[in-house]
């Protein structure tokens, strides 16, 4: 009970003081506390104390009393070290499961920093372990190893040092309010896109209007899964070239979709050839929509759209 | 360089100081076990360069039994506190033929911070002391190097300044920090110093071999009493076996007699010894704790220590008239058939005087009649009956000879004789005013009783070299090559050297310090320094100085690290944010040009000061240009000009 009140209160003053994307450590925000290593140093130390009492012996109790020194010091040192560094988390890349998303730091430094590690206190993360930093540098990487697709913020960012000796632990937090996305692992498979209308329209209702077409804008090729009524056979008797007549309707433009419920498999089987489909409609430069149960993402092209698509797919 | 390269380095380093270490200790550890430590080095060295491979887990493992084994039989149980070190500098230089990791190399240089310490149990003087605080800090550096992968070189400059932050700190805490009694008795380590021995056979020596280190100082009051020759009383040996003088069995009973003070005490700081044995300028009663005096009136450790050790010692005089009856037959026993010359002459002396003063007045006419001669390397005497040889053959011979001839001599008419040996003489250092005593200076001469009137002094070698009376034997003009020769290699050889001399005295002097204000700052000394320092409040005040003394260090260097940083920003940037601070601006969201211009619309009076001092900024932020002293003295300027403006507003 007392233990958890504790706790809460902790993540309460961390979440106050380190909310942030980039923070400088000074006075307020560093922690310094002796580490396993110091304190083994501490416990030589009082061995050294015993013997130098036992046997009267000044030069013996003069080591010890220098250990203790070292160790006070090395909790100033520490601080010191970090006193005064600029870290700004500039931002963490989107990427597939099984694969790393990275977190670029920038940091601002006046002086050496010694033995710096950035890790994520949410996931396991790799990158920035005990590395001395000379000069400012912003491509301090740290990667996130996430397994489950999603959409996750952040999160805490431990800044970790044991400079001096080792001897201290010395470390603040990043909270983040930065978020990316894990997006499912891409399957391969066949495309398949289909031609459909807009989504809310009645069936029927397209169909009496596919009559009454709109402004016909113009021929496209052919593609796998367009509807065949739409083929230009006229073009085809001509040059033995599949084209298909393209309309511009106000809202109800037939469109190629990706459709989550068309494809088999477990819900995250059909998530990662939905990727896969998406990379490769994205690659191949259609205009598609992608339909998922419970959110729909009209048609459009570009690397904006598969990035709303992959992130889609990541939350699905 | 990378990380296990580094490791590689370090522990090579690491390995040869274990290695120098164990050698620097041979006499206590012994020649088998510096050995092995050597040929474990050698394998570290040649895994190293590359020539074997590195050991398994077996191979360690193997070595480290054997490394038990030959401590084992090499020290054994007796010796607690060499075996101690040996396993653990043993076990230390195993372990750098297996780390390969940083964590590893880590946890040993943690651990010698205890090891190299341990030296100091059997060494305390000032060169062992510059040279484990000079491994300490390398050990320091090391840390730091495989802890933070920087090349020793540069750890070294790193460490050294933490080193030396904490070394005055440290010193200050070993001296106001009051000290505690030993919580419990702990073995000692065997001390390797030569010192007088507990039993005195001269014609067994042929060559004495004589050595310049030093036995003790003495600080002496400037009085009367204490005039020379200085006959130092260590051991009194009062049985003999027909040849050698046994120390006595009294010579560890504690002192029943009463005795009265007849000067100042006077203190004695003595070098480490084998011996429990004191010195002291004829009989005296100690005044330091740990030490008592015996039935002769001479001082002795209740526990041997092997450490330099000062004490205070009040001379007196024994009530000592009286003898009982075994002590008597005690000091007048001789076997039975030895020496029939000797005994003879001896006898015939007797049969002619009236007295024991006659008698001694008849034998000193005899030494010096017969052309005795003092030697350092007498002819070695291979007979029964020694002293008739010596009496009347060789006539060659130096203290042992003459006290050993005289006492018995003395013996065989039925006077009480013993043996003392002991320390004669000393060389008084004008700077410092302490008598040093060397080891050289060891002198026997033998104590004889006279009813009614006690224990008297006689020195028979003072017959045959009367200038070994007053000066020290060093300074003994015809002996000085014999002397020399002796002595081996030392300082003290080329003292003739007018220069090497110096450098001799100045070392001395250094030592004498070092050891009377480092090694010997006890309980006293500190009490009456903490008087000086704090009055008589001095109970309470050092532990609270101590305490106030690491909060006001930490403490200003604390604020000292905050202001600094402040200080280190440039001019322009921090004249910006004081700008920034009058106009109640947050420079979180906007850029300083846009701060300038929501300044300029605040402050319209100081529209020009801010383009220019906006230009001068943005040069040396932006452009990286370094601004001229002239520009920056053109930026306090206009900044004053703009706070006053903005003042009027």
């Amino acid at each position: 009970m007392a233990k958890s009140l504790y706790k809460g209160w902790i993540d309460k003053v961390i979440a106050r003081k380190h909310s942030a994307n980039s923070i400088t450590f000074s006075h307020n925000n560093i922690y310094v506390v002796p580490s396993l290593r110091g304190l083994f140093f501490l416990l030589f130390a009082l061995l050294n104390f015993i013997i130098g009492i036992n046997y009267q012996n000044n030069l013996i109790l003069g080591v010890a009393y220098l250990m203790l020194m070292l160790q006070i010091s090395s909790l100033f040192y520490g601080y010191f070290n970090l006193h005064g560094l600029k870290l700004e988390l500039l931002d963490v890349k989107n990427n597939y499961s099984g694969n790393h998303n990275d977190a670029k730091f920038k940091l601002s430094a006046s002086k050496e920093v010694f033995s710096l590690s950035i890790s994520s206190a949410n996931w396991h993360s790799s990158g920035v372990l005990d590395k001395n930093i000379f000069e400012s540098t912003s491509s301090q990487v740290v990667s996130l190893s996430l397994e489950k697709r999603g959409k996750y913020e952040g999160g805490k960012f431990k800044i970790h040092s044991c400079y001096p000796f080792g001897l201290v632990n010395v470390w603040s937090y990043l909270l983040s309010d930065k978020t990316f996305y894990v997006y499912p692992t891409p399957l391969k498979c066949e495309l398949d896109l289909r031609e459909s209308l807009d989504s809310e329209d009645d069936t029927d209702v397209i169909a009496q209007k596919s009559d009454s077409l709109d402004e016909f804008s113009g021929l496209k090729p052919y593609q796998q899964g367009m509807n065949r009524n739409r083929i230009s056979w006229r073009h085809f008797a001509k040059n033995q070239e599949l084209l298909v007549k393209d309309y511009v309707g106000d809202s109800h433009g037939i469109t190629l979709v990706l459709d989550f419920s068309l494809i088999e498999g477990t819900k995250e089987t059909r998530l990662s050839k939905l990727c896969h489909q998406v990379l490769e409609a994205d690659r191949l430069g259609h205009e598609f929509a992608l339909k998922l149960p419970g959110n729909h993402i009209p048609a459009a092209s570009g690397e904006r759209h598969a990035v709303q698509c992959l992130e889609s797919l990541s939350e699905c | 360089m990378n990380a296990s390269e580094l490791v590689q380095r370090n522990t090579l380093i690491t390995s040869l100081i274990y290695c120098g270490m164990s050698l620097l200790l041979f006499q206590n550890l012994g020649y088998v076990f510096c050995v092995s430590i050597l040929l474990i080095c050698i394998f570290k060295v040649s895994t190293s360069v590359g020539a074997v491979r590195n050991p398994s887990q077996l191979v360690v493992n193997l070595l480290a039994v054997t490394v038990i084994i030959v401590v084992f039989l090499s020290l054994g149980f007796r010796n607690t506190i060499e075996m101690f070190v040996a396993m653990l500098l043993g076990a230390c230089s195993l372990k750098m033929l297996q780390v390969t990791s940083e964590k590893q190399a880590q946890s040993v240089y943690i651990l010698n911070f205890f090891t190299y310490p341990c030296f100091y149990l059997f060494s305390q003087n000032i060169l062992a002391f510059l040279l484990i605080a000079a491994m300490l800090l390398l050990n320091l550096s090391q840390l730091f190097s495989v802890t933070h992968h920087v090349a020793i070189k540069k750890s070294v400059h790193s460490s050294v300044r933490k080193f030396v932050f904490s070394l005055p700190l440290a010193i200050a805490m070993v001296m106001l920090i009051p000290k505690l009694p030993p919580f419990w008795q702990l073995p000692n380590a065997k001390s390797a110093s030569t010192g007088l021995s507990e039993n005195v056979d001269p014609f067994e020596i042929s060559d004495l071999s004589r050595s310049s280190e030093l036995a003790f100082r003495a600080l002496l009051p400037i009085s009367n009493e204490f005039q020379p020759p200085f006959y130092w009383r260590a051991i009194i040996h009062d049985s003999f076996d027909g040849k050698k003088w046994a120390m006595s069995s009294l010579q560890t009973r504690p002192l029943y007699k009463t005795y009265e003070p007849i000067a100042q005490p006077y203190s004695v700081i003595s070098s480490p010894s084998n011996t429990r044995w004191l010195y002291t300028l004829g009989e005296g009663i100690p005044a330091s704790s740990g030490i008592s005096a015996n039935h002769f009136g001479a001082i002795y450790q209740k526990k041997q220590s092997n450490k330099a050790i000062q004490y205070d010692v009040s001379p007196v005089k024994l009530d000592d008239a009286r003898i009982t009856r075994w002590e008597y037959r005690q000091n007048t026993h001789l076997p039975d058939g030895i020496n029939p010359k000797a005994v003879e002459l001896a006898k015939q002396w007797d049969r002619t005087t009236g007295s024991t003063a006659e008698f001694l007045a008849k034998m000193e006419a005899f030494f010096v009649a017969q052309g005795f001669q003092y030697s350092l390397s007498p002819p070695s005497i291979n007979s029964n009956d020694t002293i008739d040889e010596f009496l009347f053959s060789t006539q060659v011979g130096f203290c042992g000879h003459y006290a050993s001839s005289a006492a018995f001599l003395m013996r065989s008419v039925g006077i009480p004789t013993r043996l003392v040996s002991g320390y004669l003489g000393g060389q008084f250092n004008e700077e410092s005013s302490y008598y040093a005593v060397y080891q050289y200076d060891a002198h026997a001469w033998v104590e004889y009783y006279v009813p009614q009137y006690g224990w008297q002094r006689l020195d028979p070698t003072a017959w045959v070299a009367p200038e070994r009376m007053l000066g020290s034997l060093s300074d003994l003009t015809d002996l000085e090559q014999e002397f020399k020769d002796n002595l081996g290699f030392s300082l003290q050889a080329f003292s003739n050297i007018a220069a090497i001399n110096w450098v001799r005295l100045q070392l001395e002097q250094i030592d004498f310090h070092w050891t009377r204000w480092v090694l010997n700052f006890d309980d006293k000394k500190q009490s009456s320094l903490l008087k000086t320092l704090f009055g008589q409040k001095h109970k309470l005040l050092p532990a609270l100085s101590v305490v106030l003394l690491l909060i006001l260090v930490f403490g200003c260097w604390f604020i000292y690290i905050n202001l600094r940083a402040r200080f280190k920003q440039p001019k322009e940037i921090r004249i910006y944010n004081k700008l920034l601070v009058l106009a109640e601006l947050k420079s979180d969201r906007l850029t300083p040009k846009q701060i300038f211009e929501c300044l300029k619309t605040k402050w319209p009076h100081a529209k020009n000061e801010l383009s220019e001092f906006y230009d001068l900024f943005e040069s040396t932020r932006y452009n990286e240009v370094q601004l001229s002293s002239q520009q920056y003295r053109k930026l306090s300027k206009l900044n004053r000009q703009i706070i006053k403006k903005a003042k009027i507003k």
